[in-house]
């Protein structure tokens, strides 16, 4: 039974609740919602219970309030494994802990829950705002804490300044932590948070997936470069090759998708790299897309752990980007590579696949041409020809019917690059050249503040390769043909009018707001560079930067060294402030006597004066006499005449005679008495 | 000085025998300016030890009897007409003396008694309107008897507050009994002391007090007693600073007549039970049982 | 016996020993003390522990979900942690605990210390609390005042000078997580009171005294004189011997001296044990007291005069707080 200690007061009530409040607000969104509105009626009922108008639930009724919670939570939640149904049971732990919370216990373990809650938050987003409002979180949270310990510090302002104070003092320690602190890798594998939709580019390609990305200014990939850039109509981010085509939907079918037969290169140095160097360098931050596909220019290679390279030079993650990833490439572009393998028949098949019917006209349009006997490149130039004479580039293309390549091409003549890329490459395939579609990014923003390129989503872009025998797969941009401006300038330039029409106001079109997302993001690709994507490599990078040569005595030494010196700042500050009011030197001297006659077996009482003292040690030990009365006479001239002589005088009586009055011969003596 | 102050002190010792300590304290009471009140029996030296006083010291002396029929103006003076000169002449009453004796003050009215201490706090009488200056050194010396005898008005501690210290002379011891016994009338003695100092020499020794040293660790030792019994649940009520100061003042002079130039805490210590008596009350005891344990609870060197 | 019965105790009572030893040398006894490093120690509470274990998982959550900002809170967490009892230890440093003294109280009552704390810096020291285990104590918070009185409060079962325990004070601020504690000897001393037992009511005229105080009563076993006999008087008390050597008939007179002021007497309760006889004549002594009758005290050792008022009940009370135990 708790004591009335124990009991909760109102404040410390209040204090919790508001904790659980800040630290599930933004949850509240991603929760079912009787989840919060449960939260919510429990609170209410505890603080009726504190008001004395209702009694906390019994057990029968708390027995039933858990089971059907639990209910509630297998209802909601299909899958029990999932980072959602955790968050999930957090919460709805804490809406059945405020139904019982009597004891400063139960307040504990309610707010300690809080700062678990509030973690939680980060594994969703590692944004900025969330980082905030976690900090925020955590400052109430802690500032609850300390309104727990009672009245004075439960005012407002006194706990919540008590636990900013406290936070900051740990910040120095946290950032040091921060860099210091080795990171293991997951240590077995956790659910992700599936909830939010797929966005970005699909691991399918049918007509309009790709106007859809275009309404989407959300950043996609951030990529800084060590060394060379490369010009705009170069900067293809190849993320996904689609091989298979049924009719409608372009797919990367059996043996090019990694999930279905298509080999991948986990380890560096598997597949044999060029002879010469690679030209780019560079670093791809990619927001979470739920997707394993990683985008870079063309004959990619990384080192960075979890990546792969495919057999068509695209990178792949081991697992779905869930969070932000970033990692390191290198890249060839294909014309550095003189040597090409012949393309294998397996390769030639599936790279000629078509459907057995359907699209005629297109078939017919591609035999023509062939008849007429001309060569792959030539039957190339002849359809980017017509693209270019007859086509127009536009972000709402008219819907198409099961004839997709047919109507586009002989009826609507408007397209987007999903429907200049899927024709161009079945009308190749018809001709009986090897080609596929390719998916990705192109372009890029170039952010001059931070050196970095900026691709957002509306940057998603498709193009083809075609097989030339002796030079191998070539990119070739339909759209380019088209709208050469989509390539060399974006999507902005090219689209004109329609460019992100559909947003609800055209804040693309003033310049400030413009030049304040550019450097919003710019804050944003530095957060993510320097916090977001701190891993192990770069924690090596930073700690050989500060400490040139990362050698165990170093590290021992940047760990240590600030350790040792808050360490001797506070034992300093603990002797210290132990430390009593400083005496005037004469009663410090004179009680170090006092000190030394009780041990030889004399104790002084409290209001005794010195003579009187002094004459009772000469009664009791008259070896002592002369001693103690020459150090009285010495204590009361400096303490109470204000003689500065008689002080050296006592400080020497108390150094020499002393020392040889109490003498081993004499403690005999006591020792006998 | 030391000799001037042993000569008072053996010839106020030849007529009060064995009352050495009391007389040293009426002696700093008299140099720090303060009133004294001896508490005690009736027939224990106490006229004996105001009149030697006075006469040692070169002073005047007057006695006044309290009894409960006195009127204010019986101590004071009054104003009488005088019919030849047809103006009124003021009488000056026992008041104006340099050393009074308020016998058994404590049987009089609380309207008298407060007419004296009003005069020993201001050093002036008021009487019809006119203001007149008692002369100096102005010394009195109260007697009071024990407060459980009947027909008595107990003093309040307001007016207790106006006395710098409180005495009690006590029986004799047994040898200065006996030499009582054997000796001549301490009258006869009385009458032939002599003046040992004057006027000059009175102030000049009153004025030498307050220039006793006072060190920090004797202050602080003053103010660990004081806030002692403020703080302390057997005093119901503490030292005023008043009584602080009196304190202080006290054993100054009590220094001074042991011929040192500082105060000690012995010296404290030694006025303290007169000094701080009559100030304290509490549920732990009396007064002198009050201080009897602050002696010994508050430690003379600091903490 | 009782270590048969507790075999527990057996070794933890040598061990509490020493560990008493231990603290009487590093704390020794004393009425004013400053609390500085050598007297503190400071350990994490319960919910300390609880905090490293939520550290713990947000660790794992961090390092699962290779989170950063996870990690980022979790040092924070961590930091926070050591820097705390810095926090905890500051808020009891250098704070002066000083016995001003202590109030009588009757056995299996509550005896009551009064207790000054001050602090000598400007530093606010909060959520302080002296007691003596297991008893809760007082708590207090040293804000805008340097210095603050309180009163502590111990159980007391046996009569005499009872040495109080060790007290402890100890801080948890600010969060809880930390406690600081120190357990000292302000040398804590209690005059504890007999428990007062109901012994029927005031023992009026019950003394018969051998002095001359008091007023005769007839009756008796001291014989006084003897008086013509009168009809009446009881044949007993008729002298026969006088009477047999050819006088009158003459009746013996008894008398005895009673004191008619109210004494409780130790003699009174022959035949209870020490303790009780104890307890009911303080039982008698408060009621005297209330009810207003001066009342004295005779004790084998000590006999105290008739009187009333405070501080006589004071010293009757502690006359028999101080009675010497049985068998000591």
């Amino acid at each position: 039974m708790a004591t009335t200690q124990d009991l909760l007061p109102r404040e410390s009530l209040l204090w919790i609740f508001a904790a659980q409040f800040v630290a599930l607000l933004p949850q509240f969104t991603q929760l079912p919602l009787w989840v919060p509105f449960a939260w919510a009626f429990a609170v209410y009922w505890r603080l009726e219970v504190f008001r004395g108008r209702r009694d906390l639930p019994g057990r029968t009724l708390k027995l039933l309030v858990i089971f059907l919670i639990i209910a509630g939570l297998a209802m909601s939640y299909r899958r029990w494994f999932a980072l959602e149904p955790m968050v999930a049971l957090l919460t709805v732990s804490f809406t059945l802990k405020n139904l019982e919370l009597v004891s400063r216990r139960d307040a504990f373990v309610s707010l300690l829950l809080a700062y678990f809650v509030a973690a939680t938050l980060f594994v969703r987003e590692q944004t900025i705002p969330y980082a905030l409002y976690g900090l925020l979180s955590v400052v109430v949270i802690t500032a609850a804490l300390a309104a727990q310990m009672g009245s004075f510090s439960a005012r407002p302002r006194r706990a919540l300044g008590l636990s900013l104070r406290l936070l900051a003092q740990a910040t120095p320690l946290m950032l040091l932590l921060f860099v210091v602190m080795p990171r293991l890798g997951p240590l077995w594998s956790v659910p992700q948070d599936t909830s939010a939709g797929r966005t970005g580019v699909s691991d399918s390609m049918a007509p309009g997936d790709f106007t859809r990305l275009s309404k989407s200014d959300k950043p996609a990939l951030r990529i800084s470069f060590d060394g060379p850039i490369p010009p705009p109509e170069q900067r293809y981010w190849r993320g996904l090759v689609y091989s298979e085509f049924d009719g409608r939907t372009w797919r990367q079918g059996f043996g090019v998708d990694p999930r279905n037969g298509g080999r991948v290169y986990w380890r560096s140095g598997e597949r044999p790299l060029p002879q010469v160097g690679p030209r780019y360098r560079y670093q791809v931050i990619q927001e979470a897309s739920r997707t394993p596909w990683l985008f870079a220019l063309a004959r990619p290679v990384s080192d960075s752990t979890e990546v792969g390279e495919t057999e068509d030079d695209r990178l792949v993650k081991r697992t779905p980007v869930y969070s932000r990833f970033a990692y390191e490439v290198r890249s060839w572009p294909r014309d550095t590579d003189s040597v090409q393998a012949p393309l294998s028949t397996a390769e030639r098949r599936r790279n000629l696949q078509l459907p057995v019917e359907g699209n005629e006209r297109t078939r017919k349009w591609v035999e023509n041409l062939r008849r007429r006997g001309l060569g792959a490149e030539e039957i190339s130039t002849q359809l980017l020809a017509r693209y270019n004479r007859e086509f127009t580039y536009t972000l709402r293309p008219p819907a198409l019917g099961v004839d997709s390549v047919d109507e586009f091409l002989f009826g609507s003549k408007q397209g987007f690059c999903e429907h200049f890329a899927g024709s161009y490459v079945f009308a190749m395939r018809a001709a009986g050249v090897p080609a596929r579609v390719v998916a990705g990014y192109q372009g890029g923003e170039w952010v001059r503040g931070e050196q970095y390129l900026l691709v957002r989503e509306y940057d998603a872009h498709a193009w083809a390769e075609i097989w030339l025998d002796g030079r191998g797969w070539q990119r070739v941009d339909p759209t380019a043909a088209v709208a050469p401006e989509r390539v060399r300038d974006g999507l902005e330039s090219a689209a004109g009018e329609e460019f992100m029409q559909d947003s609800l106001l055209p804040l693309h079109r003033i310049d400030v707001l413009v030049k304040l997302r550019l450097q919003w993001d710019m804050i944003n690709y530095r957060w993510y560079q320097t916090v977001v994507s701190f891993d192990s490599e770069r924690q090596r990078d930073t700690l050989q930067r500060l400490l040139g040569d990362v050698s165990p005595l170093r590290m021992a030494l940047l760990f240590a060294l600030p350790t040792v010196l808050a360490l001797l700042g506070v034992l300093a500050w603990i002797w210290y402030s132990g430390r009593r009011r400083k005496l005037p030197p004469a009663e410090r001297l004179y009680r170090k006597f006092c000190r030394r006659m009780a041990r030889a077996g004399v104790k002084r009482d409290a209001g005794e004066t010195p003579q009187d003292y002094a004459e009772r040690i000469a009664a009791q030990k008259p070896r002592l006499a002369t001693l103690a009365q020459r150090v009285t006479d010495a204590f009361e001239r400096a303490a109470y005449a204000g003689e500065s002589a008689a002080l050296s005088e006592l400080r020497q009586l108390l150094r020499w005679r002393l020392a040889s009055a109490v003498s081993p011969a004499h403690k005999r003596e006591l020792v006998g008495s | 000085m030391q000799k001037i102050v042993s000569a008072i002190v053996s010839d106020i010792g030849s007529v009060l025998l064995g009352k050495e300590r009391q007389v040293k304290l009426a002696l700093a009471c008299l140099l720090s300016k303060g009133h004294l009140l001896i508490e005690d029996l009736p027939g224990m030296g106490k006229t004996t030890l105001a009149h030697a006083l006075a006469q040692v010291l070169g002073l005047s002396y007057k006695r006044v009897q309290f009894t409960s029929d006195m009127l204010p103006a019986d101590i004071l003076g009054v104003s009488i007409f005088d019919r030849e000169s047809g103006q009124f002449h003021f009488h000056e009453g026992p008041v104006f003396s340099q050393v009074l004796l308020a016998d058994e003050i404590n049987r009089s009215s609380p309207k008298t008694q407060s007419a004296l201490l009003e005069a020993m706090e201001e050093c002036q009488v008021s009487v019809d309107g006119e203001t007149r200056l008692l002369p100096q050194p102005f010394f009195v010396i109260a007697t009071q008897n024990p407060l459980q005898q009947s027909g008595t008005f107990a003093l309040p501690e307001s007016q207790l507050d106006r006395f710098l210290m409180r005495i009690s002379l006590g029986y004799p011891t047994r040898e200065a009994e006996r030499a009582l016994y054997l000796g001549t009338d301490p009258r006869q003695q009385l009458a032939k002391l002599k003046p040992r100092i004057d006027l000059a020499t009175l102030r000049k020794m009153q004025s030498l007090v307050g220039q006793v040293k006072t060190s920090d660790s004797l202050l602080n030792y003053l103010e660990r007693l004081v806030l002692h019994t403020r703080q302390s649940p057997d005093c119901a009520v503490g030292l005023s600073p008043r009584g602080a100061l009196a304190l202080l003042r006290a054993a100054k002079a009590w220094a001074l007549l042991h011929n040192r130039g500082h105060v000690l805490p012995e010296d404290i210590q030694a006025v303290l039970p007169s000094v701080a008596g009559h100030r304290l009350q509490g549920e732990g005891g009396n007064g002198d049982q009050l201080v009897e344990r602050l002696v010994r609870q508050v430690d003379i060197i600091a903490a | 016996m009782s270590v048969l019965r507790n075999p527990a105790r057996f070794l933890t009572d040598p061990l509490r020993g020493a560990m008493q030893r231990w603290l009487s040398r590093r704390a020794p006894r004393s009425r004013s003390i400053t609390l500085n490093h050598s007297r503190l120690f400071i350990l994490p509470t319960r919910a300390g522990l609880g905090f490293l274990l939520v550290i713990m998982l947000l660790w794992l959550l961090g390092t699962n979900y290779e989170n950063n900002l996870v990690f980022a809170l979790t040092f924070l967490l961590v930091s926070v942690f050591v820097v705390l009892p810095v926090h905890t230890f500051a808020n009891l440093t250098g704070l002066r605990l000083q016995l001003l003294g202590t109030s009588p109280a009757f056995a299996g009552d509550f005896a009551e210390a009064q207790i000054n704390i001050s602090r000598e810096d400007k530093r606010e020291r909060e959520w302080i609390r002296l007691c003596w285990p297991p008893e809760e104590g007082a708590y207090l918070d040293l804000c805008a005042q340097a210095s603050e009185d309180i009163r502590i409060s111990m159980p007391v079962v046996e009569r005499g000078r009872v040495q109080a325990p060790r007290l402890r004070i100890e801080s948890r601020f600010p969060l809880g997580l930390f406690r600081c504690w120190s357990r000292i000897d302000l040398d804590v001393e209690f005059l504890v009171y007999p428990r007062p037992i109901s012994a029927g009511p005031l023992p009026f005229g019950g003394v018969q005294t051998e002095g001359d105080f008091g007023e005769v009563r007839h009756g008796g076993d001291d014989f006084s004189a003897l008086k013509a006999y009168q009809p009446g008087d009881s044949l007993r008390h008729v002298a026969w011997k006088q009477y047999a050597a050819g006088r009158d008939l003459y009746s013996k007179d008894y008398e005895c001296r009673t004191d008619v002021r109210l004494w409780l007497d130790w003699a009174l309760l022959d035949g209870r044990d020490v303790e009780t006889r104890l307890s009911n004549l303080c039982y008698w002594c408060l009621q005297a007291e209330k009810q207003g009758i001066a009342y004295g005290l005779r004790l084998p050792s000590v006999a105290i005069e008739p009187s009333l008022g405070p501080s006589h009940q004071r010293e009757v009370l502690q006359a028999l707080a101080l009675f010497p135990k049985w068998g000591s």
